[in-house]
């Protein structure tokens, strides 16, 4: 619902009416000072209160709930408090720490953990497989712990999944759960009731609690692992009788194409947890964790995913084990200051070069106050950072919505547009420019701006942005690419060392050294860093591309290929991955396949004079040199000023024995690009078909002096040089140069 | 007041030592997430429409942090929304002149009244009530980000029922509980819980704006008239 369409005035009578609930602030709870909610479930509310044993930390106390203080309520509770009593810390459960009667009724203590919650973890983007498998393995021993000990949770789902400090998984709120077997007479549950949240509730379970058996903890956490992969639980719906209705038809996507790239035998696993059958489904939460294990063991598709997903696994756990300044911002119920906390780490996290980070707090941030421009600028940055151009304009244009003047969203907007649209992108550089020129988000936006209309112009923008901030990775890497930094040696090198020293797990900044190491020609040096930003980042756009790109010039088509489409595979439409994909084909000589990219890659970007030229070359080795010449001539329209073209269009005329034309469009080639050789080649033959031998001979003479050094350039001067003396021959009056 | 929560102003208040730079970013973003309601009081006290009223915004935003106007001046009580009010009387003094002739068509022709013209309390009661407007906006933003995943059928419910539109026709519990397919008491149930919700996360977002207990009370009681 858009704003303007909320009920104002009668919200605010809804307010007028409505009870305080369970205000907090200043309250003591049991002697502890309370700070504020964390959260409800079960019955309960979770209050923030201060530890009185250790400064600056925190613990977690749960009451029941006002209002639900009936006998079954209490009961429920007082259970919740005996199960966890049993199910400690060592077994992966949320310990108790202390409880007892306090004035708001009973309460027990529990301690805050300051990982948040597998929600938060979820809305901050789904999890990577080898992450998922691992949580998966840990709850589900954890429930197997539970089961052998003859308890069911019965109420397993994301916000029941806390993690400490150092990323430990821990299952919380046995408020639901219940001990099977004699002591089951006593449960106060063990009703027809229907409880728990239907999202993951096991068909029999939705039909009656007392069905509710260890299985029904192996479907929800079979559910809560699916979640984990594709963003949103398996059965869904708006009601509670449409989801379980799917539950009981089975009705649900499969991981194969909700997450292709979750290996067969995993997903078999996760989704024999949905049988309708409980008797089908693995047995109880050791039964899971073992074939979970069974099916990582022998799981990876092919050899090297097995190797990545313990590299996943090992960043998944050192993103909980980094340093934070602050606690995690949405632990619920708790407001984070809008700007004061996540916008700073996230900032952080940008400028160290982390955009995956950068982009989960922003994440999280937004999600409490959607309408802070800084934080939306924080996010599309972060996007841009890994080349999601779609999802960086949206932030840019939501913040710019917000506030028409935020300079740092202009910038954004420039570099979401660079490739698109060239021109907008150029002035919304210099807008942002006039905004905020002292902004080195915004000044290395400027500079890859003014790079795009002419390499070197960006060059005071880009110093500019270093000396203001010189632990900018981003604006580091960037200098090695502005004007002829790639040749220059010594500086480019330095930036991209410094920036890998500031920080060494970043991707950006080991992108930036693997291309300027691949510009350079070292292929091993390259596939250092460009690896490792994979095993990192594995599904970056900018690290995908970067190591595409790399394989392509190395000559490995197909591995490069596989890049490219698993980069398609999350940007379907995105215009630099279709572009490699395009080169690769034309690099193998699949011109058919090359002319199908080039144009998908048109549709994309109508107006990119390289495509046009590209797919033209394309065509013209698959013979079809009218429409090769349409598509050349469409490419000298949008870029004037580029020899390559007009060159390309002299070899299309020149085949469909239009000498002159081609002579023209040759001549115009190397008048815009006096050495270019493709061109004196094409004029050189052209001149010769035309009977101009001396021009010919005269053309090949500069064509031979522009030939590298080294032994492949002496084989081609001795072929060229053959070449001059039989066209003297039948030339005696040539005089070459 | 060593036992209210941290807030967006309260901390402010407390920044009187910290760094003018410091103390101006957060002064800035505080402004800026109540944009609209300055724009209004703009909008009523100076602009032509509501296009000039975004200009007059923007430049009172460059009035307050491109020079030294809050540089000084840090209120030692009440709520942000008085201390508000006297930044943008306090700009429209300064500016004055300029404004009412930009009011009265753009300073093409003298205008030998101007000084006749009062200021307006109208702009006053505008900022109140856009403010009205964007504390509810946001909390219901707040609650839709915790609620609306967290627990769609509740959300759902309050969303037929609490938030239809202005003017849409009037449902009973009964009829909303058929069309979601779930007890007429659930839906009494969830109205309930997510109403005192909202009222939690109205109070949370007028706090962002108070440094006391006793003026998140008195700024409540403005808003909500209990």
């Amino acid at each position: 619902m858009s704003e303007p369409d909320l009920p104002i005035e009668r919200l605010y009578d809804v307010v007028r009416g409505a009870k305080p609930e369970g205000s907090f602030a200043g309250k003591r709870l049991a002697g502890f000072e309370v700070v504020g909610v964390l959260g409800e479930g079960g019955g309960g509310i979770v209050y923030k209160a201060r530890d009185p044993g250790a400064p600056g930390r925190f613990l977690a106390i749960k009451v029941i709930r006002p209002g639900l203080r009936s006998e079954e309520a209490r009961g429920r509770f007082e259970r919740e408090r005996a199960l966890a009593t049993e199910l400690g810390i060592d077994k992966g459960f949320v310990p108790l720490l202390a409880s007892g009667k306090s004035e708001m009724g009973p309460y027990y203590v529990m301690p805050f953990l300051g990982g948040g919650d597998l929600r938060d973890r979820i809305k901050r983007g789904g999890l990577g497989v080898a992450e998922t498998v691992e949580l998966g393995v840990v709850l589900a021993r954890a429930l197997g712990r539970a089961h052998e000990r003859g308890i069911v949770h019965r109420d397993l789902k994301p916000e029941n999944i806390f993690f400490t400090g150092e990323g430990r998984p821990l299952v919380a709120d046995l408020g639901l759960g219940k001990r099977l077997g004699p002591a089951a007479a006593s449960s106060l549950t063990a009703t027809n009731e229907v409880l728990g949240t239907p999202l993951y509730m096991a068909p029999e379970q939705a039909q009656g609690m007392k069905n509710a058996g260890p299985p029904v903890d192996v479907f929800a956490l079979g559910a809560v692992l699916y979640e984990c992969l594709s963003g949103t639980p398996p059965f869904v719906g708006e009601t509670f009788l449409e989801i379980v209705g799917r539950a009981v038809r089975g009705d649900f996507t499969r991981l194969a194409s909700a997450r292709p790239d979750v290996p067969a035998p995993i997903a078999r696993v996760i989704e024999r947890c949905f049988e309708v059958d409980p008797a089908a489904r693995p047995r109880d939460g050791h039964a899971l964790a073992n074939e979970l294990e069974a099916a990582r063991r022998g799981g990876g598709r092919r050899p090297y995913l097995a190797i990545m997903a313990c590299l996943v696994a090992l960043a998944g756990v050192a993103f909980f084990l980094r340093p934070r300044s602050l606690e995690p911002p949405t632990r619920r119920g708790e407001v984070p200051a809008p700007f004061v906390g996540p916008g700073v780490e996230a900032e952080e996290a940008l400028v160290a070069g982390d955009p995956e980070r950068a982009i989960a707090i922003a994440t999280s941030a937004l999600a409490v106050a959607p309408r802070d421009p800084k934080t939306l600028c924080v996010r599309g940055q972060g996007h841009v950072l890994r080349l999601e151009h779609e999802a960086a304009l949206a932030d840019a244009e939501r913040a710019l919505e917000l506030d028409p003047r935020e300079g740092w969203a202009l910038a954004i907007r420039s570099l979401a547009r660079l490739v698109t649209d060239p021109k907008a992108a150029r002035a919304d550089a210099e807008r942002a420019f006039a905004l905020v020129p002292d902004s080195p988000w915004v000044l290395v936006a400027r500079a890859r701006a003014l790079e795009s209309d002419r390499p070197g112009r960006g060059r005071a923008s880009i110093d500019r942005a270093v000396q203001l901030a010189p632990r900018m990775v981003w604006a580091l890497v960037e200098r090695t690419r502005v004007g002829d930094a790639k040749d220059d040696g010594a500086a480019a090198t330095e930036d991209a060392d410094h920036a890998l020293r500031l920080a060494p797990r970043s991707s950006v900044a080991l992108v930036g050294r693997g291309e300027l190491r691949l510009a350079r020609g070292d292929f091993k040096g390259s596939h250092e860093d460009l690896d490792r930003a994979l095993e990192i980042e594995p599904d970056s756009l900018l690290v995908l591309r970067a190591h595409s790109d790399l394989l392509r010039r190395e000559g490995k088509d197909d591995l490069g290929q596989a890049d490219v489409e698993r980069a398609l595979a999350i940007a379907p439409r995105h215009p630099q991955i279709l572009e490699q994909r395009a080169a690769i084909f034309l690099r193998r000589g699949d011109d058919a396949g090359a002319v199908k990219a080039f144009e998908e890659l048109l549709q994309v970007l109508p107006d990119s004079a390289g495509a046009h030229a590209f797919l033209g070359l394309a065509l013209q080795r698959l013979g079809q040199l009218d429409r090769a010449l349409e598509e050349e001539t469409r490419a000298i329209e949008l870029a004037e000023l580029s020899a390559w073209p007009w060159s390309n269009r002299a070899g299309i005329r020149l085949q469909q024995k239009d000498v002159p034309g081609a002579i023209e469009d040759a001549t115009h080639s190397l008048e815009l690009s006096p050495d270019y050789r493709e061109a004196l080649w094409v004029r050189a033959q052209a001149y010769a078909a035309h009977g101009d031998v001396g021009l010919a001979v005269a053309d090949l003479g500069r064509f031979r002096d522009g030939l590298p050094r080294g032994p492949e350039g002496e084989a081609s001067r001795a072929r060229i040089e053959q070449l001059m003396k039989s066209l003297e021959a039948r030339n005696p009056q040539a005089t070459p140069r | 007041m060593a036992d209210f929560p941290a807030t967006t102003w309260g901390m402010l208040r407390g920044f009187q030592d910290a760094d003018v730079a410091t103390r101006k970013d957060a002064m800035e973003k505080l402004c800026r997430r109540y944009w609209r309601p300055i724009h209004d009081y703009a909008r009523a006290a100076w602009a032509r429409d509501d296009e000039d009223a975004s200009d007059l915004t923007q430049d009172f935003f460059l009035w307050l942090f491109g020079g030294t106007a809050v540089d000084g001046y840090v209120a030692d009580r009440g709520a942000f929304r008085h201390y508000l009010k006297g930044l943008l009387r306090n700009f429209g003094r300064r500016r004055g002149r300029d404004l009412r002739r930009k009011k009265r068509g753009g300073g093409r022709a003298a205008v030998p009244l101007d000084d006749a013209i009062p200021e307006a309390t109208e702009p006053e009661e505008a900022l109140d009530r856009a403010w009205r407007k964007e504390i509810m906006i946001r909390a219901v933003e707040r609650l839709r980000a915790r609620h609306a995943e967290e627990a769609p059928l509740r959300w759902k419910i309050f969303e037929e029922y609490d938030l239809r539109p202005e003017g849409a026709p009037e449902l009973t519990y009964a009829q909303v509980a058929e069309r979601l397919g779930v007890k007429e008491n659930d839906v009494r149930n969830h109205l309930h819980a997510l109403r005192a919700k909202l009222r939690e996360a109205m109070r949370a977002e007028v706090r962002e704006t108070v440094a006391t207990e006793e003026d998140l009370e008195e700024e409540w009681r403005a808003l909500v008239g209990a």
